[in-house]
């Protein structure tokens, strides 16, 4: 057992892997690109170049790769050879170079002097000229590998200052000198825990994605414990006796609600609930608040994905529930005289319910794509949505993050159903 | 049974007369089960208004009247008219001939089966292909080509969309490579399965023993024989090809505008719905939901049929 989830564990890890790359991939060979979505239309070629060395854009895949994977840090403080902190000011993330003695530095260039700048704590500086820091090389060109206040690690060259073309998302252009030739774009990776700043928003993925991923749960979850329950019964209603009225009524009732596509049962259920009967809104806004604080706004997706799960688990447990009463113990059980709700009961249920208990964790991998659909049509602030607008902006650090929880989850899902199944049915070894 | 198709086949004695009547019989099968017909009466709907489009409407799909933009159902259009005073029937039903009928390749090229159909078949194609390689020749073939399906099958359905369609933009082409890519792992599977159980059987070796190739046996063998539960999954997939195409259309990764795609007049109709206009949303959603429960009704009526026959 242990070395059956140790295994799977490592496939989670090879899944998880191999994803990240797919994604990048796809991203970067895919047409349009992400400087022109950022910046509009109306850029320069110079702008562009500025923006994408400041954001690591311009470096090749695999060294971005890395960078996302592993974190630049550890590179960026041996060209700097200081060491590097990071620290967070006012829910600001800044890094600071580490000097001998322990203060904290950073550097810009003012015309051929270069400043150091010392955080004294609360926001206060202080700055003194640096030019002892220049390394010159064998041609004679003095250069200095530093921290910039961008969360940059980069590289001034005396006398070769850049112009920069700063884009601060909802204030525009500002152009500066004292430009660096050479920059690295400052994280701490993925796998340790730092996805790091979406570019569509300007904000860090990790926060937009723990709100995005709480309100997804909240409306899986609602719907889970709703349909859960109710098709376990209604399947094993149906199941009692095959082919009465009541099992074709709710069998073919429930295939038809699980193969309509979401979004045609989501505009279903506004035109007849939203705009007919008028009883609930029939879009989610939630502005800054969280999705119970609107229990109205929630009932449409929720009932949506309810009536796409019901079927598809009525149906598992009918199937299921049919086999057990065929089967010859059953037929024992009733020609001993046990009374019926006995049978049922005792009997029946029991291993009726061990199929469709991990067929509803398998399906897990659906689910998420149903509620990717729900999330677009009644325009709810979920994890679904917000995959979405990542893809189309090819907003790739929003969109690895996005992809890695979904793929946990699959993958973890499936692991957890491996499990509880082995302790329903112990005939099932795993070596 | 299998043993005796088998000996038909190979020596092509087919008697015609028997070919008829199990003909006959899989016909029978269908008019006993009144969910069959029922489903077979709705995806018969669909295919002769997508065959016949042309002729079943005034209108063209992209053709505009300014003067009744929004409208509902009026004697001039049957069904309404959506936001730029489109014919709402003769989208829906050109919406059908992208499905089922036609796949556009190219703005004047276009190709014969729909485009859902396309994606099953390349699917098909392509997971049977990678399912018989790897059930017949097992070893480490086998292995890789698993585990590969394996981590393919774990990356959430929807991611896969996302991603496939990002990357290579909206177009019919790619939404059969889209459905194609989703459904090979799930084919794959079930025709290695097949075929580990197939390649123990007497006329295998037979086969071998003859010094058939291995492509010989795998194609002209033992897929004759796997083709029962082929092509149950392949009914079943092509509901679930519409389904993606929907989907896919939905969140604008489908067919690129003005096409009459089912999925992309439903996103578009959507904006108008509590406008006061549910007509653009409401006849697509119908389309789609009708033609999908139409092909899942027909795939379950057959089977539940055929399992009383047996």
């Amino acid at each position: 057992m242990a070395k059956f989830i140790v295994r799977r564990f490592l496939l989670l890890l090879l899944t998880m892997f191999l994803v990240s790359v797919a994604v990048f991939l796809i991203t970067e060979s895919s047409p349009g690109n992400v400087a022109r979505n950022v910046l509009g239309a109306f850029v320069t070629p110079d702008q562009e170049a500025s923006f994408l060395a400041q954001m690591g854009l311009d470096k090749p895949i695999y060294i971005r790769y890395l960078y996302w994977l592993t974190g630049s840090d550890w590179l960026a403080s041996r060209k700097v050879g200081l060491p590097l902190k990071r620290i967070t000011r006012e829910g600001f993330v800044e890094w600071w170079a580490v000097r001998e003695d322990g203060a904290l530095l950073r550097w810009k260039l003012q015309g051929e002097d270069l400043i150091a700048i010392v955080n004294l704590g609360d926001g206060f500086v202080n700055e003194y000229v640096n030019n002892e820091r220049w390394h010159v090389d064998e041609k004679g060109v003095s250069s200095f590998w530093g921290v910039d206040s961008q969360n940059h690690v980069v590289k001034w060259e005396k006398g070769r200052d850049q112009k920069v073309w700063t884009f601060v998302i909802g204030t525009g252009w500002m152009e500066s000198s004292g430009g660096p030739v050479q920059y690295i774009p400052l994280k701490k990776g993925f796998i340790r825990g730092d996805p790091g700043v979406s570019l569509r928003t300007g904000r860090p993925v990790a926060k937009s994605l723990f709100i995005r991923v709480r309100n997804s749960l909240v409306l899986a979850g609602i719907a889970f414990v709703l349909v859960m329950p109710l098709a376990l019964l209604l399947g094993m209603l149906a199941g009692l006796k095959e082919g009465s009225i009541r099992d074709r009524v709710l069998s073919v009732g429930g295939m038809m609600f699980t193969v309509t596509p979401e979004f045609a049962t989501g505009i279903f259920l506004i035109l007849i609930v939203a705009v007919w009967l008028k009883l609930v809104p029939g879009a989610t806004v939630f502005g800054e608040k969280a999705p119970w604080e609107r229990p109205d706004m929630l009932i449409l997706p929720v009932l949506t994905l309810t009536l796409i799960e019901l079927g598809y688990i009525l149906r598992i447990t009918r199937a299921s529930m049919v086999e057990v009463m065929k089967s010859p113990y059953i037929r024992t059980a009733f020609l001993k005289g046990l009374p019926y709700r006995r049978i049922i009961f005792k009997h029946a249920v029991r291993n009726a319910l061990m199929a469709p208990i991990t067929v509803i964790m398998l399906h897990v991998n659906w689910l998420m794509g149903g509620i990717v659909i729900v999330e677009v049509v009644f325009g709810y602030p979920g994890l679904g949505k917000y995959l979405l607008d990542s893809a189309l902006f090819k907003d790739i650090n929003a969109l690895e993050a996005g992809a890695m929880v979904l793929v946990t989850i699959a993958v973890g899902t499936q692991l957890v159903a491996d499990i509880i199944y082995t302790f329903l049915n112990p005939r099932i070894r795993y070596t | 049974m299998a043993v005796s198709k088998e000996v038909s086949a190979s020596n092509e004695v087919v008697v015609s007369p028997g070919r008829l009547r199990r003909l006959w019989e899989g016909l029978s099968i269908l008019f006993a089960s009144k969910t069959a017909m029922v489903g077979l009466v709705i995806v018969l709907f669909w295919v002769f208004v997508a065959v016949f489009a042309p002729f079943l409407t005034p209108y063209t799909p992209l053709e505009q009247d300014w003067k009744a933009p929004n409208h509902g159902p009026t004697s001039k259009h049957i069904l309404g008219t959506d936001e730029l005073g489109r014919d709402l029937w003769s989208r829906l039903i050109y919406g059908a001939r992208l499905v089922l009928v036609v796949l556009p390749i190219s703005e004047d090229v276009w190709l014969p089966g729909g485009t859902a159909l396309w994606g099953v078949l390349v699917a098909l194609l392509v997971g049977t292909t990678l399912g018989l390689i790897g059930g017949y020749h097992g070893g480490w073939i086998d292995e890789i080509t698993m585990r590969l399906l394996d981590a393919m099958m774990a990356i959430p359905v929807i991611l896969l969309y996302l991603l496939i369609m990002a990357a290579l933009g909206a177009s019919a082409v790619n939404v059969v490579i889209a459905i194609t890519i989703v459904g090979t792992p799930g084919i794959a599977r079930l025709v290695r399965s097949l075929t580990l159980d197939i390649r123990t059987r007497e006329y295998i070796r037979a086969a071998e023993t003859r010094g058939e190739s291995p492509w010989y046996i795998m194609f002209v063998e033992i897929l004759p024989n796997a083709r029962g539960p082929i092509i149950v999954d392949a009914m079943l997939r092509v509901g679930y090809a519409i389904f993606a195409m929907g989907t896919l259309g939905f969140l604008g990764l489908g067919l690129p505008p003005p096409s009459p795609d089912w999925g992309s007049m439903v996103a578009k109709g959507r904006e108008f719905i509590l406008a006061g206009s549910p007509w653009a949303a409401l006849w697509p959603s119908v389309a789609i939901a009708s033609l999908v429960v139409g092909l899942n009704l027909l795939a379950d009526g057959l089977r539940e049929e055929s399992m009383r026959y047996q």
